[in-house]
């Protein structure tokens, strides 16, 4: 089983070329997904080509009319000006509108199977879980980019510079030349040279940021206690240090960015004037009608507008890179699915070690625990008692060298752990509120279960004052991650979930800490005796709670 | 709505500065680009002739080639100084919010973290507004009357035609902006519910999994996402459709003036150069203003983030810092008085204090007493000095503390939070430590907290990271690191804001071993709504709904207070895991503590405080 995220994903060394980079972000769309990127590239393709038509024509209509033609001859030239017009403004709105639709369409399923690949990985708790998640969260972000403001717009870049290379090829030859050299400058060249700076400049800037924004939220998060020592001039000393460096990285990155830009649009220009140089010469030499140094010019101009884009594009490809990578690379590491099921909540472990991040922190471990046993684990503090609830409900795997770790005959190392925890519930210190109401935060653990279940829970565990006292009851809004509840509150509000879960077995890691005694006992009693022959480990510090269960196993310090 | 955009406009103009530059370089890109363009159609118009004269071509096309170079110059210098004057501006405002966030510590609720990434990652968003949505709504401008001024000179019946498609252009322009706002808003919105939700069910997943509920979500996730993207790109049809039709107006407009100009051109009415100039001139009448279209998000971006920067950096100070025009007495040998001290809170409409007189016997420890909201923690922010009273006053020795320099004070006082705070730095940067402090006294202030075992399993020692990503604390530790900080300070005055709150009661019984070296031979104020820190008082507080409702001696009292040096170097404790179950079993057994002391014979004196003779009162 997987363990990708302990660690994120590490971006790779080597950062992926153009077309790699391009590749990778369209392996996250589905085929569907992919046809309606190519619709969205296809139609800013089509707007481009349709803008740099209408110049070149137009260009040729005025200079075809110099020659006082009939005026029925330029009727079509005419027509056909009118109608580019319409198309680019038409193509332009439908590939911003599809463009956006299609994104938002391969976010919202990324955004599900990103959730679904992580289910089963062995992610830590806490802490862990939350940079996990504002990783994730980020990354998605780095998808729309790289989507929305670089695939479409490289791809139309291509798809502009052929036909306008073959038309000009057509008219001269050295004309066509001028074309690509331009569109290689400019599009290739221009972002190479820019990439290696941009790369580098850009982690710099990034490391400052990232610093500058811990540093500042540490320092308003402690204002109070620098002032009480007389500490805040220091910490403003320090953070203005950090925010000159950070300014420096930030117009170092940023003048580069800018240089680039500028390097990009003076070449597109710098292409329209070698086009008429070499326009002018022809007409010299008389291999080029004249009329058509117009249309060539333009043509070089409207090109330009097109290719101007792509060192940014390229930038954000490259910016995206990592994200995309790291999205990728979540989505691969789904876990095997596999049939070791538990054939009961008889609990067995033999000379066991686990470690958590790569540190051993229990070893030669052994403890059984019989179907339907209450057992209290004791030990002082950092003897690893929350370690060994972890792994009883699959948030740890048992190290692999020795001993034996089983839960019904299977093996903790390859159970499935959707079947285990159907057995075994982790009631934890600090339950994690959700941002939504509190039937909503209840029922998660009893779905079916009607209002009267949930207030006899709640009561179960002596939260039916606290109910009582609240305006909306059940429809109260708990806040972001339970702000608006006591330590106290969580900690009910978790055993009471316990209460309407059906598991056979319960891990009750310090549920009721913060209850007083006689409440927590109750509470304690309340969650054990919700299912008949329930069966526990029992972490707890007070004499009262420990007495709840039949025998003590204690953990050397 | 329009007048709402030019004030915050002129705010901004304000904050940034170099308007006059900005105005400069924005003249001079409008006045470049009707040249690349006159120089262009010149050089088509010569090779139209027919005739290329080469003595001509060549200064055209070095010429067009200049111009063309300079404009890309001009361009880069505007979004270069803007933006730059756009990341300098947020600094400001950054260094701002933290004077303001430390001149008024302690009052309010802030989410620190979000702030922080709005003040530091917010530069972008500011540096687009100023680098480009300002440059291009000068040259906006500027860009359209100088282009077609231009056309008016070469041909006054394209001009005319222009003039008409202009307005046109403008007003949808206007409507792109207003939709633009509306769709930004509301993606914006969306979007934050969105990742808020992600989040949320990211951060639960354990809790999730542990109900057997991850797999429901799943297609919560995908509905959620869903639901976002039909909404927006419901928005975006209305919004982009303004955009559409401006860009309409103007390619309608550059086919008109094409049209208009061949016909004459076809009827020998007029001269191809002319005509070919009004052709290219044409699109960069309306060009600025589609740019300007294109840039409206920057400006929209930008103004969240000044609006919360600059409300985070006028929040008013509520930190004293004293009158400074009298020397103050020492707290650790002057006994500290309130007199009629209320003080009032922002959100509860009764006074955190209401005219409470009470004495703080100086050596001694005083232990308050009371419920949370009782008006504990607004008693010891205003014997630190963190804040004033809004009536009676704060006296030491019989000086009111404001009329000295409280900063001074504030050097005297060591402050044990409830919830100390881990600065991102290593174990000897957590220390805070005063100046010329050597790490053996150091390590000697870490074993006296009672931290010996943790320094002694970090291979590092004290340069070991801490905070986010390094050391990992319990919550126990991390207030006996407090400690530790606080023994450095050798303070005159100690105060300790719930030291046992929501601890096991091992970690509260090591913490409260800590904490007695610390107020040992102090003045010292604790305050606790738990029992465990009680047993180091020598007098109790009791406090209710902002009142004194009790002041008494501590009951049995514990040693008298021995006017002694500082004990940093007082040796550790065998084992506090040792003492840890007596405390337990003595505070689960009944009131008869005096076990936990095992030294009840010393507790005699020292019942009454004792009036200090140095109090001229």
């Amino acid at each position: 089983m997987s363990s990708a995220l302990a660690a994120p994903v590490p971006a790779p060394d080597r950062r992926p070329g153009t077309v790699a980079a391009v590749r990778a972000a369209l392996r996250l769309a589905t085929a569907v997904e992919r046809r309606r990127i190519a619709a969205a590239a296809a139609l800013s393709a089509l707007a481009g080509l349709a803008g740099t038509a209408l110049l070149a024509l137009s260009g040729y209509l005025i200079a075809h009319a110099a020659q006082q033609p009939p005026v029925l001859s330029l009727t079509v030239a005419i027509v056909c000006v009118r109608a580019l017009s319409l198309v680019r403004a038409l193509a332009r709105y439908g590939e911003r509108l599809v463009g956006h639709d299609a994104v938002l369409r391969t976010l919202a399923r990324l955004r599900g199977s990103l959730f679904s690949a992580l289910l089963p990985a062995r992610a830590g708790r806490g802490r862990d879980a939350s940079a996990v998640a504002d990783a994730v969260v980020a990354d998605v972000d780095g998808v729309q980019d790289a989507f929305l403001r670089s695939v479409a717009p490289l791809a139309a870049a291509v798809l502009v510079t052929v036909p306008a290379a073959v038309v000009a090829g057509l008219l001269l030859p050295a004309a066509a030349v001028v074309v690509l050299g331009t569109a290689l400058a400019v599009g290739v060249l221009v972002p190479l040279l820019a990439q290696v700076a941009a790369a580098r400049l850009g982690e710099a800037r990034a490391a400052h940021r990232t610093a500058m924004v811990r540093d500042l939220a540490a320092t308003l998060d402690a204002a109070e206690e620098l002032v009480a020592h007389g500490a805040g001039d220091g910490r403003r000393a320090l953070l203005a240090a950090e925010a000159a460096a950070l300014g420096r990285a930030e117009d170092r990155e940023h003048r580069a960015t800018v240089l680039t830009g500028a390097a990009a649009s003076a070449l597109a220009g710098l292409g329209a004037v070698a086009m008429l140089a070499v326009a002018l010469r022809a007409v010299e030499h008389g291999t080029l009608d004249p009329v058509l140094t117009g249309l060539l010019a333009l043509l070089a101009l409207g090109l330009g507008e097109v290719l101007a884009g792509v060192p940014a594009a390229g930038r954000e490809l490259h910016a995206t890179a990592d994200a995309v990578a790291r999205v990728g690379g979540l989505l691969r590491t789904a876990a095997p699915a596999t049939d070791v099921v538990p054939a009961d909540d008889a609990i067995v472990l033999r000379d066991v070690s686990i470690g958590r991040a790569g540190r051993t922190i229990l070893t030669g471990l052994d403890l059984t625990i019989g179907r339907g046993e209450r057992v209290a684990l004791l030990g002082p503090s950092g003897a690893g008692k929350s370690t060994v609830g972890d792994l009883l409900v699959g948030f740890l795997e048992p190290e692999a060298h020795a001993g034996a770790a089983t839960v019904g005959g299977a093996d903790l190392r390859e159970v499935d752990e959707i079947a285990l925890r159907c057995l075994v519930l982790h009631v934890p210190q600090e339950p994690y509120l959700f941002d939504a109401t509190l039937r909503a935060n209840l029922r998660l653990a009893a779905p079916d279960a009607d209002d009267d279940a949930l207030r006899a829970a709640l009561a179960a565990v002596g939260a039916g004052p606290w109910l009582a006292g609240l305006r909306d009851g059940l429809d109260s809004a708990l806040g972001e991650r339970g702000a608006r509840c006591s330590g106290g509150e969580r900690q009910r509000i978790g055993l009471a979930r316990a209460v309407l879960a059906p598991q056979r077995t319960v891990v009750l890691d310090e549920p009721a800490s913060h209850l007083p005694a006689a409440d927590a006992v109750a509470a304690l009693r309340a969650v054990l005796d919700a299912v008949p022959g329930r069966g526990a480990l029992l972490v707890a510090h007070r004499v009262e709670e420990q007495a709840l269960a039949d025998r003590a196993v204690r953990l050397p310090a | 709505m329009r007048g709402a955009r030019a004030r915050r406009d002129d705010d901004v103009a304000q904050l940034l500065g170099g308007r006059r530059a900005a105005a400069v370089l924005g003249l001079a890109e409008a006045a470049l680009t009707v040249a690349v363009a006159l120089l262009l159609a010149h050089a088509i118009a010569l090779g139209v002739a027919g005739v290329p004269d080469p003595g001509a071509v060549a200064p055209t096309l070095a010429a067009l080639a200049s111009v063309i170079l300079a404009r890309a110059a001009t361009g880069a210098a505007a979004e270069l100084a803007g933006a730059r004057a756009g990341r300098r501006a947020v600094a400001r405002l950054r260094a701002a919010t933290v004077d303001a966030a430390l001149a008024s510590a302690g009052s309010g609720d802030t989410r620190p973290g979000a702030l922080a990434a709005t003040a530091v990652h917010g530069a972008d968003a500011v540096g687009r507004y100023a680098g480009r949505y300002r440059p291009a709504r000068i040259v906006g401008t500027v860009g359209p009357l100088l282009a077609l001024g231009a056309v008016a000179v070469v041909d006054p019946l394209s001009a005319g035609l222009l003039a008409v498609a202009l307005p046109i252009g403008i007003v949808f322009l206007a409507l792109v902006g207003l939709r633009a706002q509306a769709a930004t808003d509301e993606r914006h919105a969306g979007l934050l519910l969105l990742q808020g939700h992600l989040l949320d069910v990211l951060r639960g997943l354990p809790v999730l999994r542990a109900h057997g509920r991850a797999r429901f979500q799943v297609d919560q996730v995908r509905a959620a996402g869903e639901a976002y993207r039909s909404g927006t790109v419901a928005v975006l049809r209305e919004a982009f459709l303004s955009s559409f039709v401006l860009e309409l107006v103007a390619m309608l407009g550059t086919a008109l003036v094409a049209v208009a100009c061949g016909l004459r051109l076809a009827q020998g009415a007029m001269d191809f150069g002319p005509a070919i100039a009004a052709l290219v001139l044409a699109p960069e009448v309306f060009g600025p203003l589609r740019r300007l279209g294109a840039e409206y998000h920057a400006a929209a971006d930008a103004e969240p983030v000044l609006r919360e920067l600059a409300t985070a950096a006028a929040r008013p100070a509520t930190v004293p810092t004293g009158r400074g025009v009298q020397e103050l007495r020492d707290p650790g040998v002057h006994d500290l008085a309130l007199r009629a001290v209320t003080c009032a809170t922002d959100d509860r409409a009764r006074p955190a204090l209401e005219r409470v007189d009470l004495r703080i016997g100086a050596g001694r420890t005083t232990a308050l007493v009371g419920p949370s909201g009782s008006g504990k923690t607004t008693l010891l922010r205003l014997l630190a000095g963190l804040r004033s009273p809004d009536a009676g006053s704060v006296r030491c020795g019989g000086r009111p503390i404001d009329a000295g320099d409280l900063a001074a004070w504030r050097d005297g006082i060591a402050w044990v939070p409830q919830r100390p705070t881990l600065l991102p730095g290593t174990l000897r940067d957590n220390l805070q430590p005063p100046a010329s402090r050597s790490d053996r006294s150091l390590t000697g202030a870490l074993r006296t907290a009672g931290l010996g075992p943790l320094l002694a399993a970090l291979p590092a020692g004290l340069d070991t990271p801490m905070g986010e990503g390094g050391l990992p604390l319990s919550a126990g530790e991390l207030r006996r690191l407090a400690v530790a900080r606080a023994l450095l300070r050798e303070p005159r005055l100690v105060l300790v804001d719930e030291p046992t709150a929501n601890l096991d009661p091992d970690a509260a019984a090591s913490v409260v071993a800590a904490l007695d070296r610390l107020v040992t031979g102090r003045t010292a104020v604790i305050a606790s709504h738990d029992p465990a820190p009680l047993r180091l008082a020598h007098d109790v507080v009791v406090l209710e709904a902002g009142r004194v409702v009790q002041q008494r001696p501590a009951r049995p009292a514990p040693p008298a207070p021995v006017p002694a040096d500082p004990p940093v170097h007082v040796p550790t404790l065998p084992a506090t895991a040792t003492a840890a179950p007596a405390i337990r079993t003595a505070w689960t057994a009944g009131p008869d503590r005096s076990a936990l002391r095992g030294s009840a014979g010393r507790a005699v004196v020292a019942l009454v405080p004792d009036p200090d003779p140095k109090d001229p009162r």
